[in-house]
């Protein structure tokens, strides 16, 4: 009896700690909060619910750009009447209207880039949430090498991103509209040839970004994931040729768990995805109507024969289309690495 | 239209007999385009008036400052005017006095947008206070 007492205490002494990991994607920020769907039974018609939401949410902003689009057309038509001096005194009055057309879009233009700084910090903060989140869901389904090397990246180019677009890009862009200006009201050659340097330069900035951090995520994927999926195979081998009598049961049983991680593991990244692109459409939607608008504008504005005014408008446009570019790279990086995170192992 | 071809005509008219009158006196033939250049102006500024309410209800759908558009429409009145007077100038010989009134008339329409660029100036500090 007192054998038996002690195997059972030795018994106990075995035992280990065990308990269920429970994986739930962040809370989505505040901005993105009033877009996301109730229930996200699908990825699809989470991304419909998304964007019907997105487009009634943005109507009033619409509005709003389309006005001051207007009063811009009322600009060039006064502008246009001096379109027919010869005397030098056209080039003063078109610095006026130069002026006047940069006061009333540098306002709105302002307002639209700290909506995107503001977007693309937003995506960053969540991005640092729910990285660990997916690492953490991937590294149990097996692919500790693959997460391990996916959140090295995805970390690095969110901070690197991060940096370059509020430290760099979005100086460099109000440099962008400032040679835009001088360059219009001066009919300087010179500003216009560095105005398009600095656009140049910006886009090249987000081009290589995405470019290096593609690359990095397409070799890592296949090397962490080969090495990974190599890494199962063998250890489910072993348990069930090492373990005698229930090491198949037990190999059996770690392909049950190793699916039901995974199946979190995407529950997790279908939210995240949904989160991610309600916290950027709203933005997006609304920059990429100023942007088309101003095109719109720039090109009625043309018709009047207001060159130089049509011009700038033009240029404030490529802001917009610049500011586009940001938002997007960041979203971009983001649902690059979410997707192969959800990918997972092999 | 019928009104434009009037101007076109009255123009015309007054090109031959100022070219009538030009061997005999150069002054009344002056005089009399003077009178019909100011003609055909007061007549296109009727003309005029529609599209300055338009430009005006458009600008104020867009919520546009004020200030901006009354800025924006001295400087275009100014430069009418002194483009007439510059060219009235050239005819009668003066090309000095043309000249004079046309860099005048370039630093009336900097004055007048001095309001224009202090605004657009403290637009730019606080958007260089924000970044």
């Amino acid at each position: 009896m007192r054998r038996i007492l002690l195997l059972i205490l030795l018994l106990l002494l075995l035992t280990q700690p065990v308990r269920a990991m429970d994986y739930t994607a962040p809370t989505v920020p505040d901005s993105g909060a009033e877009l996301m769907p109730a229930r996200t039974e699908t990825f699809s018609q989470g991304l419909s619910k998304v964007l019907s939401n997105a487009i009634a949410y943005i109507s009033p902003s619409l509005a709003e750009a389309a006005g001051i689009c207007l009063s811009l057309v009322g600009i060039v038509m006064l502008h246009s009447v001096l379109e027919t001096m010869p005397t030098d005194l056209k080039k003063v009055i078109g610095m006026v209207s130069a002026l006047a057309i940069a006061g009333i879009l540098l306002k709105r233009t302002s307002t639209m880039i700290h909506l995107g700084v503001e977007t693309v910090r937003e995506l960053s903060e969540y991005g640092k949430l729910l990285v660990p989140v997916l690492t953490a869901a991937m590294a149990a389904q097996g692919g500790v090498t693959g997460a391990t090397a996916l959140y090295a990246g995805t970390a690095m180019f969110n901070m690197l991103l991060g940096t370059a677009i509020s430290n760099l890009l979005i100086p460099m862009l109000y440099c962008f509209l400032a040679l835009a200006i001088a360059g219009t009201a001066t009919g300087s050659e010179r500003l216009n040839k560095l105005r398009d340097l600095v656009k140049s330069f910006v886009s090249w900035c987000l081009k290589i970004l995405i470019y290096i951090f593609t690359g990095y995520i397409a070799i890592t994927g296949v090397i962490s994931g080969n090495a990974d999926a190599t890494a199962i195979k063998v250890t489910k081998l072993t348990m069930s040729g090492m373990i005698p009598v229930v090491g198949g049961m037990l190999s059996d049983a770690s392909e049950a768990v190793l699916v039901s991680a995974g199946v979190m593991k995407n529950a997790v990244g279908t939210y995240g995805l949904l989160a991610i692109l309600a916290v950027w459409i709203a933005p997006f939607i609304q920059i990429g109507a100023q942007y088309l608008l101003l095109k719109l504008t720039g090109a009625l504005c043309g018709v009047f024969g207001a060159k130089e005014p049509s011009k700038l408008i033009d240029q404030f446009s490529g802001a917009m289309g610049l500011l586009l570019g940001m938002t997007a790279t960041m979203c971009m990086l983001l649902l690059i690495s979410t997707v192969c995170f959800m990918r997972g192992v092999g | 239209m019928d009104a434009f071809w009037q101007w076109i005509a009255g123009a015309m008219l007054t090109v031959v007999l100022g070219i009538a009158l030009g061997k005999q006196s150069k002054d009344i033939s002056l005089i009399l385009s003077i009178v019909v250049c100011i003609m055909v102006l007061v007549a296109a500024a009727a003309y005029l008036q529609p599209v300055m309410d338009f430009v005006k209800r458009l600008q104020s759908i867009g919520l546009l400052d004020e200030q901006y558009g009354q800025i924006l429409l001295k400087s275009v009145g100014i430069g009418l005017v002194t483009e007439f007077a510059v060219l009235i100038c050239n005819d009668a010989g003066n090309t000095a006095l043309g000249k004079s009134l046309q860099i005048a008339a370039t630093v009336l329409v900097l004055w007048i947008s001095l309001p224009l660029m202090e605004s657009l100036l403290t637009l730019i500090e606080k958007i260089m206070g924000g970044v």
